[in-house]
Parts: C-alpha cells; sequence; structure tokens
C-alpha cells in the first residue's frame, strides 16, 4: 500500500493475506487435540458445575471426543441428567516458562452414553490406541463410554489471543 | 580455574573463564594482556550477575510476557522499539542486588575518584567468529563511579534492544537464551587511536592491512565524527599500497605506521586468523581496546542489517538532520506545494500539460525518496528525546516526555481548528443545521457549490460558514488519501462537520493542563543541572521539531500526490479519448506516472500494470476472532459498534461513537477520529499518529491488531479494552449450545 510509507521495509513479515492464519489456528487446536492426553471435563447438576481430569481421544475430524468412566462416577451421574459439557483441553504443563507459548482450547457440546455395540468397538479402539494402557480399564463391563459431540471450539493462544472455531468447516 | 561462575572477573583472569560467563569481547583481551600486550586495566560483571539482576527483579516474565504475546513477524519496528523502550525504562528503575552492587563499587574504587571508564557490553554470542554484533550493543564512555551502575543496567538493557532482537532474529538466535555481560575499564588519555584490519573487511581479500587513524580518543572515529587517515599496506612486504587523503599523512610517520603494522601481525598470530583491531597509542603507548575476528564483520557488510541502523541517526548525525530538515527541505517542500496548487487549470496545450505533469511526477518521485532517507530516520527524534528525558528522569510512566513535546502549530490542527470553526456555526444556528441535514439527506446530486451559494444568501452565519467552508476545501482538502483527493466529496467532509456539531464538546487541541507543562519543563531542565543545560534544550528542541515534522511531511506529501494524481486522472482522460486507453483504472498506482507521460508523448496505446485489487482476506466460515491482541495505545474501556474504514468513501457513514477500526491512520484523515468512541488500527506503536490523538481525545485505542480490518466487521459490537490492549468481538453467548438447535 503505498500510502503506508512508514512501513518499515526491514522486518520480512510472513506473508499472511490468503488466510493462513485460520489454516494456523485449525493446525493448531488440532495438534492440541490430538497430541494431548488428558482433558478437564466440565459436567453440571443442581446448578454445581464439577471438574473432572479424562483420558480422551478425538475423531479426526473433531467433531466428536470421547471417554470411558465407570458408571458409578459423579461424572457420569451427571452426564446422564444433564448432557451439556465442556471439555478444557491445554498444553500447559508442556510451557512452564512463558505464559505465552501455553494454548488451550474449551470445546462445548453434548456428551452421551453409548450402547450400540458397533459405535463402543470403534470408539474403544480409538481410546485404546492413543492411551494402551487404558484397555482393561476401557473394556470393564462397569465402564461406559461417553462420547461428545462437540459444538464449538474457543481457542487460546498468547495469553489473551482467542477464537471460536466450530469443526463442522473442516474440509 | 575457579569452578564457580563469579560475578566480577578481573581482566587478568577472565580469559580463564567461559565466553557464556564474560562474553568474547573480556576474553579476547584477557588473551592480548596474557601475550604481553597493554589493554586498560580493568574487569568483567558477567552473566551470572546479570542473571542475578534479572531473578532479583523478575525480569525473566515480564520480559517474556512484552515480547512474546504478539508473534515477532507480525510486529512492525515501532512495536519493537516501544517494547525495547519498556523494557529499558524497567531496567533502569530496577535496582541489583546489593551484593553485586557493592562488589562492582568496590572493585572500581582501587581507581581514584577522577578516574572515567568506559562500560562496553560483552554478550556471550557477541565478537565470536560466526556474529560480530558490532554497533549494536551499547557502550558508554568517560563514566564517572557515580554513573557505573546506571550504565551497567543501561547496557544489560541494550540486550532487548530494538536493534538486538532485530540481529538476532536475521541471525536467528533465540533472544531467550541471550545474556550480557559487561566490561569496565580505565579510559586512557590518547594522542593518537584507531582501528585496523588485518584482512580487507569488504572483499575478504587477505594480504591487506586496512589502518585508520584519527587525534585524540576512538569514540571519534566510531561515532564518525572526524573523518580518519586512511591506509592500505601489503602484508607481507609492509609496503603502503595507498593513502588518503594523499600525502598529507601527518598523524603519525610512516615508520610509525610500519611498527603498528607488525604489531596488528603479530595479534592476528594469536587468534589464528584475521581481525579486526581497536587501538590508541604508538610506540611502547600502544594499547589494545578491542580485538575480534574479522568473518562477523564480512558478512555484516553484505546483510541489510545497516537499514534498520539508519534509522537511529546518533547525536551528531541527528542534530545536522534537523538544521537540514527545518532550515533547507521543508522550506523547499513547501514551496514546492505551493507552486504546484497555484498552477490553475489543466493546460489545453498537450505540450505543456505533459511538462506539468512530469513535473508533479519527478516531484513526487524526489520527495518520496527525501521520505524514505530523511524525514523517517528524523522522526525518530522523538524517540531519541524520550530515551534522553526518561534516562534524566526515570518517569513512572515512560511517555510521559510526550507532554513536553505538544505543540499547536501542526498542519492537522489548523484543519481541525478550521472544522471545530465550522461546527460552531453550526451550533449556534439551526437553520443553517437543518438546511444541511435536508442537502445531505437528498438523493439527487445537488452539487455542494449549489448549496453553499443558497445558503450564504440566507443569514450572515450561512455567508460565514459559506466562505469557511470554501477556505476549508481548498487550503486543507487537496490531499490525497488513499487513491482519492479528499476535496473531491465535500459532501462526506459536511456530514462530518455536522456530526461534529451534533457531538459533545470536544476539541483536538485542548491544552488543557498548561501549568502541568511548564512543571514538566521546568523539571526537566533542573534535572538535566546547569552543565548539560545546551544539551537538553538540543534534544527538546530535536523532539519538538521532529513531532510536528511527522504530522506535517505526511501532509505535505499528499498535497504534493494529489496534484499527480489529478495530473494522471486528467492525462488518462486524455488518453481515453483519443482511443489510446481502454478504461480508465479505478485504482490508480502513482509510480506508473511516466508511462502515462510515455503514451502521451508518443501517442502510444496504453497498457497499465494493474493495481492489485484490495484483498481484505476471506474469512473461514468455521473461525471467528474472539479477542485480538494489540498494544494499548490509549487507556480506557469502550463498547459499541464497529465501523471499518477502508476508504473515504467509508467516512459518510460514520456514526459520532462508533469504534474505528483502520488499518493506517494518516494525520490527512485524523479530523474524522473526532467522532470516535473508540480506535482499533492494524499498525502498531504508542507514538504512531493514532494513539497520540486517541490520548489527547482521551479515547480508548488498541493498536498493533493484526489484520484489524479483516477480522473485524463493520456492525459487530465489539469492546476495546485500552488499558490491556484487547479487542473483544461479540457478547459472551452460548447460542449454538441451546437445547432445540441439533446436535
Amino acid at each position: 500500500m503505498n500510502q503506508d510509507y512508514d512501513e518499515p521495509m526491514f522486518i520480512d513479515l510472513v506473508s499472511c493475506e490468503k488466510g493462513c492464519p485460520e489454516d494456523q489456528i485449525e493446525m493448531e487446536i488440532r495438534t492440541l487435540c490430538l497430541g494431548q492426553p488428558f482433558a478437564v471435563l466440565a459436567t453440571q447438576g443442581e446448578g454445581q458445575p464439577y471438574a473432572s481430569l479424562i483420558s480422551f481421544a478425538v475423531s479426526d475430524d473433531l467433531k466428536h471426543l470421547a471417554f470411558s468412566t465407570p458408571a458409578q462416577t459423579r461424572k457420569y451421574n451427571l452426564i446422564i441428567k444433564n448432557s451439556k459439557v465442556s471439555i478444557l483441553v491445554d498444553n500447559r504443563s508442556q510451557q512452564p516458562e512463558s505464559i505465552n507459548l501455553i494454548s488451550g482450547v474449551t470445546i462445548t457440546g453434548r456428551a452421551r452414553a453409548l450402547t450400540d455395540t458397533v459405535e463402543i468397538d470403534n470408539w474403544s479402539r480409538l481410546l485404546i490406541e492413543k492411551h494402551s494402557y487404558l484397555q482393561k480399564f476401557v473394556k470393564s463391563p462397569s465402564s461406559s463410554l461417553i462420547v461428545v459431540d462437540t459444538v464449538r471450539f474457543f481457542y487460546v493462544r498468547r495469553f489473551q489471543e482467542v477464537y471460536q472455531w466450530t469443526p463442522k468447516d473442516l474440509s | 580455574m575457579d569452578t564457580q561462575r563469579p560475578f566480577l572477573v578481573s581482566l587478568d583472569d577472565a580469559y580463564d573463564y567461559p565466553s557464556d560467563l564474560l562474553g568474547n569481547k573480556a576474553r579476547n583481551l584477557s588473551l592480548c594482556k596474557r601475550k604481553g600486550f597493554t589493554v586498560p586495566d580493568g574487569f568483567s560483571v558477567s552473566t551470572e550477575s546479570y542473571l542475578s539482576f534479572i531473578r532479583h527483579n523478575s525480569l525473566e516474565q515480564w520480559i517474556d510476557f512484552e515480547l512474546y504475546r504478539k508473534p515477532f513477524e507480525e510486529m512492525r519496528w515501532e512495536e519493537l522499539w516501544d517494547i525495547s523502550f519498556r523494557i529499558r525504562s524497567a531496567f533502569l528503575k530496577r535496582t541489583l542486588p546489593a551484593a553485586i552492587e557493592e562488589d562492582i563499587l568496590l572493585h572500581a574504587s582501587k581507581w581514584p575518584v577522577e578516574t572515567r571508564f568506559a562500560v562496553r557490553s560483552s554478550a556471550s554470542s557477541e565478537d565470536s567468529s560466526a556474529f560480530s554484533f558490532a554497533g549494536i550493543h551499547e557502550s558508554y564512555l568517560n563514566i564517572s563511579h557515580d554513573e557505573l551502575i546506571e550504565k551497567v543496567k543501561l547496557v544489560w538493557a541494550s540486550l532487548w534492544s530494538d536493534r538486538s532482537l532485530l540481529y538476532r532474529k536475521e541471525k536467528k538466535l533465540d533472544s531467550r537464551q541471550s545474556t550480557m555481560s559487561v566490561l569496565i575499564q580505565v579510559m586512557e588519555p590518547s594522542t593518537v587511536s584507531g582501528l585496523a584490519f588485518t584482512a580487507d573487511p569488504a572483499t575478504g581479500q587477505a594480504n591487506m592491512i586496512i589502518v585508520e587513524i584519527i587525534r585524540g580518543s576512538l569514540d571519534l572515529l566510531v561515532d564518525n565524527i572526524e573523518e580518519p587517515e586512511r591506509f592500505r599496506l601489503e602484508k607481507s612486504s609492509g609496503k603502503i599500497i595507498q593513502a588518503r587523503p594523499m600525502g598529507e599523512t601527518t598523524l603519525v610517520s610512516t615508520d610509525t605506521l610500519q611498527q603498528l603494522s607488525s604489531k596488528f601481525l603479530e595479534l592476528e598470530k594469536i587468534f589464528g586468523q584475521p581481525i579486526d583491531i581497536e587501538w590508541t597509542g604508538t610506540g611502547d603507548a600502544f594499547t589494545v581496546l578491542q580485538v575480534r575476528p574479522i568473518t562477523g564483520l564480512v558478512l555484516d557488510t553484505q546483510n541489510e542489517r545497516s537499514w534498520y541502523l539508519t534509522l537511529t541517526p546518533g547525536a551528531k548525525a541527528m542534530i545536522a538532520l534537523a538544521e537540514k530538515v527545518e532550515n533547507i527541505l521543508i522550506p523547499e517542500m513547501i514551496k514546492e506545494v505551493e507552486f504546484y496548487t497555484t498552477e490553475g487549470s489543466f493546460p489545453e496545450d498537450p505540450q505543456l500539460f505533459m511538462e506539468r505533469l512530469k513535473g508533479r511526477g519527478e516531484s513526487y518521485r524526489k520527495w518520496k525518496k527525501i521520505y524514505r532517507e530523511e524525514f523517517i530516520p528524523f522522526a525518530h527524534g522523538i524517540r531519541t528525546f524520550g530515551t534522553y528525558y526518561n534516562d534524566l528522569i526515570k518517569p513512572e510512566d515512560p511517555y510521559s516526555f510526550i507532554l513536553l513535546l505538544k505543540s499547536d502549530q501542526l498542519l492537522a490542527q489548523k484543519r481541525n481548528r478550521q472544522m471545530d470553526q465550522l461546527s460552531q456555526i453550526l451550533k449556534r444556528s439551526p437553520a443553517i443545521q437543518k438546511k444541511l441535514s435536508a442537502y445531505l439527506e437528498k438523493k439527487e446530486n445537488d452539487s455542494a457549490t449549489h448549496f453553499l451559494e443558497c445558503i450564504a444568501g440566507d443569514s450572515e452565519d450561512g455567508s460565514l460558514f459559506s466562505k469557511a467552508f470554501e477556505e476549508l476545501l481548498s487550503s486543507q482538502m487537496d490531499v490525497y488519501y488513499e487513491n482519492r483527493s479528499l476535496g473531491d466529496d465535500p459532501k462526506t467532509l459536511l456530514r462530518t462537520i455536522l456530526s461534529l456539531a451534533g457531538a459533545a464538546e470536544k476539541t483536538l487541541d485542548g491544552d488543557k493542563n498548561l501549568h502541568f507543562y511548564k512543571d514538566l519543563e521546568r523539571i526537566y531542565f533542573e534535572k538535566a543541572g546547569p552543565e548539560r543545560q545546551d544539551e537538553a534544550l538540543n534534544w527538546l528542541r530535536i523532539g519538538r521539531l521532529s513531532w510536528i515534522l511527522r504530522d506535517d511531511d505526511n501532509i505535505l506529501l499528499g498535497k504534493l500526490e494529489n496534484q499527480l494524481l489529478r495530473y494522471m486522472k486528467e492525462g488518462l482522460a486524455r488518453l481515453k479519448q483519443a482511443g489510446l486507453l481502454k478504461d480508465i483504472p479505478e485504482r490508480i498506482v502513482l509510480e506508473d506516472w511516466d508511462t502515462v507521460f510515455n503514451s502521451l508523448q508518443n501517442n502510444e496505446t496504453l497498457t497499465l500494470t494493474a493495481a492489485e485489487p484490495r484483498d481484505h482476506g476471506k474469512k473461514h466460515s468455521g473461525l471467528k476472532p474472539r479477542q485480538l491482541v494489540g498494544q494499548p495505545s490509549s487507556p480506557g474501556t469502550i463498547t459499541g459498534k464497529a465501523r471499518v474504514i477502508r476508504s473515504v468513501e467509508d467516512f459518510k457513514d460514520v456514526v459520532t461513537g462508533e469504534i474505528l477500526v483502520f488499518d493506517a491512520v494518516q494525520p490527512q484523515m485524523t479530523f474524522i477520529i473526532s467522532l470516535a468512541g473508540g480506535i482499533v488500527e492494524r499498525r502498531g506503536g504508542m507514538l504512531v499518529h493514532s494513539s497520540i490523538i486517541a490520548r489527547e481525545l482521551e479515547i480508548p485505542a488498541v493498536n498493533g491488531v493484526s489484520r484489524a480490518t479483516d477480522l473485524i466487521e463493520t456492525g459487530e459490537l465489539i469492546t476495546v479494552n485500552g488499558d490491556l490492549g484487547l479487542v473483544v468481538i461479540g457478547e459472551p453467548e452460548f447460542n449454538m449450545e441451546k437445547d432445540d438447535l441439533p446436535v
């Protein structure tokens, strides 16, 4: 732009004119969700939010997220009564030195306990592929497989930069 | 060798320690000392002291927070400079761990009170065979005992200077891993000093020694204050191949020069590769001030580093530049603007028309070059003054120096005052206001001239308004902005004035607290003390001049551009009429003026390179920004509707109180800001036009928001947080998660 004389010529700006930040953010969300083994699940009941740590896996299109839980747990019972959940995935344990290097994604969605055996088979495989040590836990008859159908991803990076992303447009 | 990592090390022992503790500068000198060369006595303040200072003040997280909140690639030089400036201010205000401070003063106390020191940077990667860092970090000369601690802090801070950060980025060095040690040495009075290279640094020719000599101390040469005598000697024979100035080699005899050369070669042998030496004295008084491998220098002269170094002229260069800008360039520019604007209408005669087009084209080319090469570096005078002021005052707010630079002499302010007067007339004359509203609402194309004629006949105020508006149009709006002449659309301007009349009382040139500024000025000169009155006055003068110029030069250049644009449009119309051009493009590239000229002259068909269409970014339908990060350029928080400004066209829709979103705010159009409730801008920096105006008008602003005009849409509800540098888009909602929506 010829108006912008003050524009310095000596910083080689990465050209992102053609939508590269979007692709980059999508990639960062995928990296987090596929790479992080654990997440924080938020459920609710009687107006009370309740957070728990889970081992999880996601589908390739990020439309679904799965974890396993014994049916006696508080989180399981809360989900049965109110399917609206939120999940936080972040990399803070890998970046203790700099707040600017931490990124996290808050996912909103609807959780359901699986009953269909084909679905259970598929999701168990995915979960065990990522967490092989959980085989016994996942396969246990007392455990239930929960799938969250994701709605929105709120991605935060560099402490304060926030984007909302919806997986349905993933091509 | 001591296995501990000490805070201080004497120059005698420095060679025994690794370069990550003391830097190569200290180690190289220590080696020279061991090999029997005279080196000014001194000691190193190690990187361990630096780290201890950083930890003691929790500066690690602080620097991280400042530097990495935005990707480095997306930061403009101005933003980088601001970050460095804030880090420097923070270093100055912090204290050293008491034990280290006492130790430094104790070490220095072995020299008498009148001793003067050189306080030099010796960063861990500096002066190595791969990276020279020449001229990147700070060094201070003639420093008294009392000033030592402050200068140590300033040398440390220079690890985070804009130049240093850019250099590291270029060399792909990790700033987070960089540390800095400081070398403190006694200054020796010298009769002659100089530089030497045991290979040609420009060509790398190994059989050459290059020697530069000046009278007195070396800083006169390093700062380019005095022109040295320069010699090229053949390494193998010691023969002088070239001398400059010819036949006037008066500072040393040929014998002495050859003796010096053999000293340089002895040193080269010690280091095992071609070296660059800073030295002082001859014969027995020969003293080594600095030695470093030449490899880095050859690399440096070939890269672009010099570009950003030219932006920060040294003190003497800045003073010379101020003289030139104030007394030669600006008056010349004003004269040229006057000449072209008073030349009248387009001449019918094709030859005369072409001459005028050419005159404007060449003038544009010339001034654009001057703008880049002289005006931009001179605009840095504000920053030089700010640094000087902060060193003197150490204020809580590092930008408080701006208060001392305020002026009501800016061209933009003259324009704003004229607009203010017009809105005052509207305020006291509801009748005119009503007529103006009606005129602006009319769908049919009624000319502004006709409207003005009508109201001029109506009343005294009508006549006053009409006259003042014509004056504003001719004197201030003959300016180019975003491919348009601001004067081409008087309706937009009338609309702005009408909005101004309806807006709450706010003046762009308010000098609310004159006493406060006067007080600041008094404190400034008091702090400078009697010995530095002239120096302080000089920097204040340069700061003020540069403050005015950075605004005015844009407007003057905008006027010259507008003159060229007018002639190019007319030229293109003539070509079209002659059947030599198919369509007049929507966006005209000013640089194409000579193509238009040639086509007119030779009666040739014109094909213009199509101007790149403005790509405002395609939004990914699945991605929405919720919170964007920029620089907090004016404090306060406001929520309102966004109005994205991409061209003059968008001005006419601005509703008072909206948050204006710009790519880059130029002084040509700052008047529109008086209607804004808040500002968001892609171009960042605490000293860019929008920051200054926003602070003056006390409206919240955030700039340095990457792709602001792409990511924000007109009509969106946004919140500008000017305290934290955040822009929040939309309200927190869970519409998509609602029960009745399909999952």
